[in-house]
């Protein structure tokens, strides 16, 4: 297999192949790291941090549906503080560039964790406007253009890294991508999980506490597939990470040929920790078979 | 994941036994890791619903068996699966037993439900460190399946494992107070828990949670304890009931 069929420059970082493992399933890449090869991996993102401590939500957190689970663990972080101290040291040494996710409805909580990164190695920085399952501070940053648009400005402001925006799926994504873009992020993370609910027919209620969580699993791919599909008309620069549902290498190529630079795994990892490397396999035998590579497949879908 | 092949399966009301089959040529050293306590994630083949975790009841050079509940879409596929059908695995995961257990001392051991798995394996495997055994289940559906001879079936005698419990304790002459591990719902281990209070001795409880990937990673099956959230899956299954914050 050709593996360089694959490879990528994207804003001046060489990357091995266009697989990203996605904020959250996989943690801080403790447990991955043993269980599979990561410097087979393109990119790692870490597990959202934030500001202080969160325990998460209580249990359950994890509920199966048809297609995929509604999760509810509501960022369960040891703060940023902790992060730094504890978590950084090992992201820094994992074998791919990783990018570190962050969230806070509050702009100041923001600028001191993109502040403090600059003295870390990590790449990019993942800003999280979409988490689910969180309700700290009044209104969320991720549906408000003019707020993201004057976020993602100041933050930019504080760092030379490349900021990438996290957002849930949107009628109004074009809109939230131009606040965003406009802003001076590089690029954008489509999608995060949308909410959804089950209802336990036994208690009549919620099975969740919160009553809703975030869908992940195959059964989201065909709306995320289409928020980066318009996206990437609309903006043929920024740079796109497409996630959702993704668990083989034919839901990867359809990303690329929507459109995304990138492809996310988020679900996947935890149906499987080995899907990441199976999907790297995969793609790179089907460049091969066809003789293509990441560029012809990428620009394909720019000449949409 | 390694592929497994379901070599028995035997089913009674809404118990299932079955019992998987290496396909892949496995060293000894890799057939015989699974202790008493953990778990191993099993799927089937087609559908991408998360792999559930499993409590192993014994294992062999070939493959290991596991008693469940039939309660979720992967419980029914498999009550539904014939022999022969091909399956994936992963693990084992979680801390065995023994590890949180001081085996100096001989050991109460209760189950209940399929809760039985891990103890029924735990007995076989440490059979000179238990003081009592009792294994409690609602009906003697089970008695089709398994012969337990700790068993306890409430429909029959009218006994909770607590009532069998309290007649051990009753006629109990150890001076050391006595340390019970204890698998089963959650409403049995918050019971045990309270009773461990009012009798005085210490509990270790192996939990159940919803799980995501059963290895840490997705921070899915929480437990509050004394000293923070821990996972399940990668701090428990076995936790001392005195850290546990019960009401969450």
């Amino acid at each position: 297999m050709d593996n360089n069929r694959l490879a990528i420059e994207l804003l001046g970082l060489k990357i091995k192949n266009p697989i990203v493992i996605a904020s959250g399933p996989a943690g801080n890449g403790e447990e991955l790291s043993r269980a599979i090869d990561l410097s087979k991996i393109g990119l790692f993102t870490s597990k959202t941090v934030t500001l202080e401590k969160t325990d998460g939500n209580p249990p359950p957190r994890i509920v199966d549906v048809y297609g995929g689970i509604i999760n509810s663990i509501g960022l369960q972080n040891p703060g940023f503080k902790d992060f730094m101290k504890n978590q950084i040291p090992f992201l820094e040494q994992l074998p791919l560039p990783v990018i570190i996710s962050i969230a806070s409805n509050y702009l100041e909580e923001l600028a001191i964790m993109v502040k403090a990164l600059n003295e870390s190695s990590c790449e990019w920085i993942e800003l999280n406007f979409s988490c689910p399952n969180v309700d700290k501070g009044k209104e969320p940053i991720g549906t408000n253009p003019n707020k993201i648009f004057e976020t993602v400005k100041f933050l930019k402001k504080l760092t030379k890294k490349p900021l990438l925006v996290k957002f849930a799926p949107s009628d109004s994504i074009l809109e939230l991508v131009d606040s965003s873009i406009s802003g001076g992020a590089e690029g954008v993370v489509l999608s995060n999980c949308p909410k959804g609910m089950k209802i336990d027919i036994h208690t009549m209620k919620p099975i969740l506490k919160r009553e809703y969580g975030g869908f992940a699993g195959p059964a989201i791919k065909p709306i995320t597939l289409h928020q980066v599909f318009q996206v990437r008309k609309a903006f043929k620069n920024a740079l796109i990470i497409g996630t959702g549902g993704v668990i083989n290498h034919e839901d990867a190529l359809e990303y690329l040929m929507a459109g995304a630079n990138l492809v996310g795994i988020g679900f996947g990892v935890m149906l499987d920790p080995i899907i990441p490397i199976h999907i790297v396999e995969g793609l790179s035998k089907y460049m091969t078979e066809n003789d293509l590579n990441y560029f012809s497949v990428f620009c394909k879908a720019q000449s949409y | 994941m390694i592929k497994i092949k379901l070599k028995e399966k035997k089913v009674s009301e809404d118990f299932l036994v079955a019992k998987f089959e290496y396909t892949d040529q496995l060293s000894e050293k890799e057939t015989t890791t699974v202790q008493a306590g953990q778990f191993l994630m099993l799927k089937n083949r087609t559908e991408p619903i998360l792999a559930k975790p499993f409590s192993v009841l014994s294992t062999d050079k070939k493959g290991f068996s596991v008693l469940i509940k039939i309660i979720g879409r992967f419980t029914s596929y498999l009550s539904q699966s014939k022999p022969g059908e091909l399956f994936f695995c992963r693990g084992p995961y979680g801390t065995p037993f023994e590890k949180k257990l001081d085996l100096s001392r001989k050991i109460i051991t209760i189950g209940g439900g399929c809760g039985a798995a891990p103890i029924l394996f735990f007995n076989q495997q440490f059979p000179n460190h238990i003081e009592k055994s009792i294994i409690g289940f609602k009906t003697d559906a089970i008695k089709q399946l398994l012969s337990i001879k700790e068993a306890v079936y409430e429909s029959l005698s009218g006994q909770t494992v607590i009532d069998t419990l309290d007649e051990h304790l009753s006629k109990r002459h150890e001076l050391q107070p006595p340390v019970v591990l204890a698998c089963g719902s959650l409403g049995m281990c918050r019971a045990l828990f309270n009773h461990s209070k009012e009798n005085n001795y210490r509990l270790f409880v192996s939990l159940d949670e919803r799980m995501g990937c059963g290895m840490g990673m997705c921070k899915g099956c929480p437990v509050k304890t004394k000293s923070g959230i821990k996972m399940v899956c990668k701090d428990g299954p076995i936790f001392d009931s005195d850290d546990i914050i019960w009401d969450w």
